[in-house]
């Protein structure tokens, strides 16, 4: 089952959303979007969905499953 | 529980720089107007500068008149239509600075109106210059040795001009923190439940970051917020009649 | 036909009422006053909105909101006031919101005097405000032009979507005469184009700078080629025995009443004296100067300031056909006796073309 969406193509690069991440479950990937941005990754296995990444983002990249 | 995912009122990407807190608020008022079910009640007035991007990405009807001059419009759009809710994104420099008197005048009439003005302490779109919220101290375009009170003028806080008048709502907020996003659309909500009832004038200000003007990383820019500007300037309900 | 005896400022205001008005909104300054306490108490009555707002700078952008929401919208000042009103009406035309100014003139520079003056010819009818505009200006030049120009106005925005400026002077503004009052006009403020609330599943409207929205380019084409119809097919005027015409006067609002009479006078005394009333000052009636015979020995302009602002015009229209000359009688206005002699003056060569007024 998964847990979260990531519409990485919006992400621009502000890592609010890491920062803000208290599992720890988001990080900087090494993969580029279109804006030149590295994009943000989530692992599964340790978000707990407390929407954390939804409040703080101002792109609108997540949603939560 | 709290949303997990953007309402549709948010049509399409937003033109702001990374880590800027105009879009957490538009959302956050987006989440409003959608759970309130007034989007089609709703007409916007937005004001010119960083903030009137909200107009490129958000679904519904606005009106913009000159930079600053809010007060006067949504005064306007109140009377024409009651039975549409009137609320304004403003920046602080529109509402404080070149539109202070439109605001005053609004808020000393108690219009049944709605003011979110967000406050980065810069005038953003131009290039980062002082604004009247600018801190004593803080360098910017057009303070370059940092602001003083003496060379600049004080700083500009709305509640200490705002705290003894007739009007409904007043309160000063932040969005550095999911729990501070929380807060704040209660704040929002709040306002605009004023406008429903009758209630008079409501304003909400949002301390909002601007990494780009401040040279800071988006993450510095919120704590920023938290251990600089929200101790300077007084934070939470200051008016609910 | 209802008929009443009113001052000007009142027909002025009654018109607007009459057309369909229901949202004033304007700030204390003479000699314009009756207009703002004319609808303090009939705006009320008929279900409309009266703010006096607290600036010009406030109520011409009220003006702009409610306008921008459907209502028919209507403002008036006077000198110093206009000048504040210029960034408001700006954004009326960029946004192309059929709103209605009424500027009642007065005479001087800054603050100026609150007696009757032409001097505001300029800031109305070349822009006033930023980037390429005109209003389409109308110039009252009696007390019942001024019920019927207010009371048709909101019909000539709403043809063109682009602001009308009623051009009143502070003597048309304070006479008092039997006016016919028009039928009252119902007027619907959802408008297709107006804001009402964004319908679910349908796009929303965004009042501002049209080019925000649309392309540019393709935008200035259509602005520029609106712009040229108007010019072209609003020009409105009154010729008064132009077609065998030694001398021409042109002349509007209460200058064009003198100089009315001035062609009676001339005329009796057996001296061809003819007049071009302009009606509309933008577009300029370049039309009614075709009349102008080839004998013409000059056109001079009357005006009630003292650069002959409206002389320009002339100049433009004529293109140095006839020699022009203004009579500019600064804050007083010029009396029969005085442009007849004038005009019997140029006839004989004894005033020189200048190039400033």
């Amino acid at each position: 089952m998964k847990k979260i969406k990531l519409s990485v193509e919006r992400c621009k690069g502000c890592y609010l959303c890491v920062a803000n991440c208290k599992p720890q479950a988001l990080s900087i990937s090494d993969v580029t979007n279109g804006k030149g941005v590295k994009v943000v990754q989530v692992d599964e296995e340790k978000c707990v969905q407390c929407g954390s990444c939804y409040a703080m983002c101002p792109d609108l990249v997540f949603e939560i499953l | 529980m709290a949303p997990r995912k953007a309402p549709e009122i948010m049509y399409c990407e937003n033109r702001f720089c990374a880590g800027c807190g105009h879009p957490i608020f538009d959302r956050i008022l987006g989440e409003v107007l959608t759970e309130m079910d007034i989007i089609e009640d709703t007409i916007m007035c937005s004001d010119i500068g960083c903030n009137h991007q909200f107009q490129f990405c958000m679904r519904v009807d606005t009106i913009v008149p000159p930079h600053g001059k809010m007060g006067a419009a949504l005064t306007a759009q109140k009377k024409v239509r009651p039975d549409k809710y009137a609320i304004t994104i403003a920046g602080d420099g529109g509402a404080y600075a070149i539109g202070l008197g439109e605001t005053m005048a609004a808020a000393t009439r108690n219009e049944n109106v709605t003011f979110f003005v967000m406050n980065n302490t810069v005038f953003g779109m131009t290039g980062g210059q002082m604004a009247p919220t600018t801190l004593i101290g803080q360098k910017t375009a057009s303070t370059p040795a940092g602001r003083s009170a003496e060379a600049n003028g004080q700083d500009f806080d709305v509640v200490q001009v705002m705290r003894n008048l007739d009007i409904a709502y007043l309160a000063r907020t932040s969005i550095t923190s999911p729990g501070n996003v929380a807060k704040t659309k209660k704040m929002v909500r709040k306002a605009i439940e004023k406008q429903r009832d009758n209630k008079g004038f409501s304003l909400v200000e949002v301390l909002v970051p601007c990494p780009t003007n401040w040279g800071m990383t988006p993450v510095n820019a919120m704590k920023h917020i938290d251990e600089v500007i929200s101790k300077r300037y007084e934070m939470g309900e200051i008016i609910d009649r | 036909m209802e008929k009443r005896i009113m001052k000007g400022n009142e027909a002025l205001a009654e018109g607007a009422v009459r057309g369909g008005c229901r949202f004033y909104a304007g700030y204390p300054i003479t000699p314009q006053s009756e207009i703002l306490e004319w609808m303090a108490w009939r705006q009320p009555e008929v279900g409309g909105t009266f703010i006096q707002g607290e600036s010009e700078i406030a109520s011409v952008n009220m003006t702009f909101a409610a306008r921008a929401l459907g209502a028919r919208a209507l403002t008036s000042t006077s000198g110093p006031g206009f000048s504040l009103y210029q960034e408001g009406i700006a954004y009326w035309v960029s946004a192309g919101v059929p709103a209605v100014a009424a500027c009642v003139q007065r005479f001087g520079i800054g603050d100026g005097f609150i007696c009757a003056g032409q001097d505001n010819y300029w800031q109305a009818v070349k822009g006033g405000g930023n980037g390429d505009y005109h209003l389409i200006t109308l110039a009252p030049n009696s007390v019942q032009e001024n019920m019927d120009m207010a009371y048709e106005s909101f019909e000539l925005a709403e043809k063109w979507m682009h602001p009308v400026l009623i051009l009143s002077d502070g003597t048309i503004s304070q006479m008092v005469k039997p006016c016919v009052l028009p039928p009252m006009k119902e007027y619907d403020m959802n408008q297709p184009w107006a804001v009402q609330g964004c319908k679910k599943g349908e796009a929303n409207k965004v009042i501002t700078d049209i080019t925000y929205f649309q392309d540019i380019d393709e935008w200035n084409a259509g602005y520029l080629k609106k712009m040229r119809e108007i010019s072209e097919t609003e020009q409105r005027w009154e010729n008064i025995c132009v077609e065998d015409a030694d001398i021409v006067l042109v002349a509007y609002g209460i200058s064009s009443r003198v100089a009315e009479g001035a062609v009676n006078q001339a005329r009796e005394e057996g001296f061809r004296l003819g007049l071009i009333r302009p009606i509309t000052l933008w577009p300029y009636p370049r039309k009614a100067f075709a009349e102008i015979p080839d004998t013409c020995r000059g056109i001079i302009t009357v005006e009630v300031n003292m650069m002959g602002q409206m002389r320009d015009d002339v100049i433009i229209t004529v293109k140095g056909k006839y020699p022009t000359y203004a009579l500019t009688t600064n804050q007083r206005v010029a009396k029969v006796d005085q442009v007849v002699a004038f005009a019997k003056d140029v006839y004989n060569g004894k005033v020189k073309e200048e190039e400033v007024y």
